[in-house]
């Protein structure tokens, strides 16, 4: 596939003095309704004092299962959620309230973009993809149309696509193609950090390979930071330096990449790993420490 | 002798958009009793259908032809009370998502004892006994509880032990589970494949186990079958296929994995996309994604080759020396 193809232009991102994302003490509580009629509420805590930092040109993988709160920290990071409580920094500036202004709304989107799960669902079904990017290059940066234009290409070019599929609906693309598509509307702004919430687990496993190295090319050429989430321990490991393992919206443990996947400390990174299937894996029924591998069901 | 399951040159057509489109080709397997047959593939190489051809759980207007037969009985031109009866004694499904298979009115103790009592005429109470205890089984506490409960108060992982109990509660002799634990966290997985093959091996019983993830087809089958564009490319044995795959295709599969225990440099990836039967050039349908095509690829689809205990449909077969992994010598020949 030709992905390999790309201009010096694109290759900028911008310089920043420190990290590129900081987070301290992040907290977020859901208010969840209960008792009779929904009267009474209880609180819910999804991320309870989660710390990070991450410098410009390093992935950091967030892993966890259902419930875990990697979504939740990446609603917050891009500001879909409001945290509850501690400090986001992107690109030196803080973000912990939410923009107070379009401007400062806007800007914040050209610091950090995202790319969800599910390809099939976060296009707009009625837009052709050229018009999809083109509406990110309006928006984010200030060139003409010409420009714009030319810009589409090189994008496609550099996700694999052709300059005949910026011409089509999502629906006459691939869920793979698809994906492509959300990481080059991405790229587009010009984002210092680039969240990735289960980005290839959707996809099937030639496709997958395929835009994991994608995204491992982006990353070499254009210093972009990543924020990886996963379930998926064989694909954290392929594209992440550091890791951070959540549990119970709890960050149990933390740090490079390797080190956590070959010598894990904490006993639910243990079990996570022992839980992926492998030549000679024997599954075992872990009824007795049930408490610690199972979700709290009901 | 006689084959518990026996699949032969099947091959079935869907209406998709008021079009005939070939989904499954000459798909040949069989399953032998208390065996563990395992049919991996990428999205729309045909798995899921193998398995609802048979149960004949097919969409309206699907065709097929070939032959399946179960105990040596053809089930081919059975009738559709033949098929009722057969599905309700002898073959039963474990579907993905179980919150889209069971009836979200119906109590949990009613799901569970509605064949029991319908098709055995089997005592409510002794029908509910037995669920209690199946639930015990396959790792549910507190089971009364449970099954005076409604399925939205179960979690996925709880829910689908439930629906593991309710295939096992009618004692077939064959289990199809299509992608049973994909919904579910890996801990959960462990949990339930652990659950469903320890029960199943105490019954001896069989099981077609669809799923698209290779380690864990290999981590408890007996034999693995890779699907691509609708036809069966290779069977071979866990270990025949992660130490020496025969197909093209397979040897693919293993190399684009990542892997949990090292970081591998840049992926081998194979370029273009899975695709479904009806999109199949003639011929073998791997050959534009292929390293190894030859002109004879778009001539014929080869025929099963049996090489060293593996069939194998690859006209290249038996001159290529394939690995699983990269770099674990010999490399890729003959390129």
């Amino acid at each position: 596939m030709g992905d390999a193809v790309h201009s010096a232009e694109t290759d900028h991102v911008r310089r920043l003095n420190g990290p590129a994302v900081e987070v301290a003490g992040l907290r977020k509580v859901f208010r969840v309704s209960g008792g009779v009629g929904g009267r009474r509420h209880r609180d819910f805590v999804a991320v309870e004092g989660a710390s990070f930092s991450l410098e410009q040109g390093h992935s950091l993988g967030i892993v966890g299962e259902s419930g875990s709160g990697k979504t939740t920290i990446a609603r917050m990071l891009v500001g879909i959620d409001t945290a509850s409580g501690g400090s986001i920094r992107v690109a030196g500036r803080d973000r912990s309230t939410p923009a107070k202004s379009t401007s400062e709304r806007r800007r914040r989107g050209s610091e950090m973009q995202i790319v969800f799960q599910d390809p099939y669902t976060s296009l707009d079904p009625r837009q052709s993809i050229n018009r999809c990017i083109n509406e990110v290059l309006k928006l984010h940066r200030a060139m003409t149309e010409n420009e714009r234009r030319q810009r589409i290409i090189e994008l496609l070019d550099q996700v694999g696509l052709t300059e005949h599929q910026g011409l089509v609906l999502p629906k006459n693309l691939s869920g793979g193609q698809r994906q492509r598509v959300a990481i080059a509307r991405a790229l587009a702004a010009e984002p210092a950090v680039l969240v990735l919430d289960e980005a290839v687990s959707a996809l099937d496993v030639s496709i997958q390979a395929q835009i994991i190295n994608l995204l491992n090319d982006i990353r070499e050429r254009t210093n972009m930071a990543y924020i990886f989430i996963s379930h998926n321990l064989a694909v954290v490991r392929q594209v992440t330096d550091q890791t951070l393992v959540l549990r119970k919206g709890v960050v149990v443990e933390q740090g490079d990449t390797e080190k956590i996947l070959d010598a894990p400390e904490n006993d639910y990174t243990k079990l996570l790993l022992a839980s992926v299937p492998e030549p000679g894996w024997k599954p075992r029924r872990i009824r007795a420490d049930a408490a610690l591998s199972r979700e709290s069901e009901i | 002798m006689t084959h518990l399951l026996q699949i032969e040159n099947l091959s079935v057509d869907l209406v998709v958009h008021r079009r005939y489109r070939k989904v499954l080709q000459d798909v040949s397997i069989t399953v032998e009793k208390a065996e563990v047959v395992s049919l991996v593939g990428e999205s729309g190489s045909g798995k899921s259908m193998t398995a609802r051809s048979v149960l004949s759980l097919l969409p309206a207007q699907g065709k097929m032809s070939g032959g399946i037969a179960f105990d040596g009985q053809s089930l081919i031109g059975a009738s559709y009370k033949e098929w009722q009866k057969f599905r309700a004694t002898k073959a039963a499904m474990i579907f993905q998502d179980p919150r889209a298979s069971i009836n979200p009115v119906h109590r949990i103790g009613d799901f569970l004892t509605e064949a029991l009592v319908h098709n055995r005429g089997m005592d409510r109470h002794e029908a509910l006994e037995r669920a209690a205890t199946l639930l015990e089984q396959v790792g549910i506490d507190d089971a009364t509880r449970r099954l005076r409960q409604y399925p939205h108060e179960l979690s996925g992982g709880m829910l689908q032990r439930v629906m593991i109990a309710s295939v096992l509660l009618i004692e077939p002799q064959l289990i199809l589970a299509d992608e049973p634990t994909t919904a579910l966290d890996v801990t959960t997985q462990a949990d339930v494949i652990a659950v469903l093959d320890d029960l199943r091996a105490q019954r001896d019983m069989a099981m077609l186990f669809i799923t698209h993830d290779l380690e864990l087809a290999a981590a408890f089958s007996d034999r693995i079958a890779v699907m691509y564009a609708g036809f069966i490319v290779e069977v071979s044995t866990p270990a025949q296929l992660h130490a020496r795959p025969l197909h093209p295709y397979t040897a693919a599969l293993l190399h684009s994995r990542p892997m949990l225990h090292e970081r591998t440099a840049r992926l081998p990836q194979i370029s273009g996309r899975p695709l479904s039967a009806f999109e199949a050039p003639p011929g073998c349908p791997f050959q534009d994604r292929c390293p190894y095509v030859q002109p004879r690829c778009s001539e014929s689809m080869p025929q099963p080759l049996l090489i060293a205990g593996s069939i194998v449909r690859c006209h290249r077969a038996s001159e290529l020396e394939l690995v699983s992994t990269v770099g674990a010598g010999g490399g890729q020949t003959h390129g």
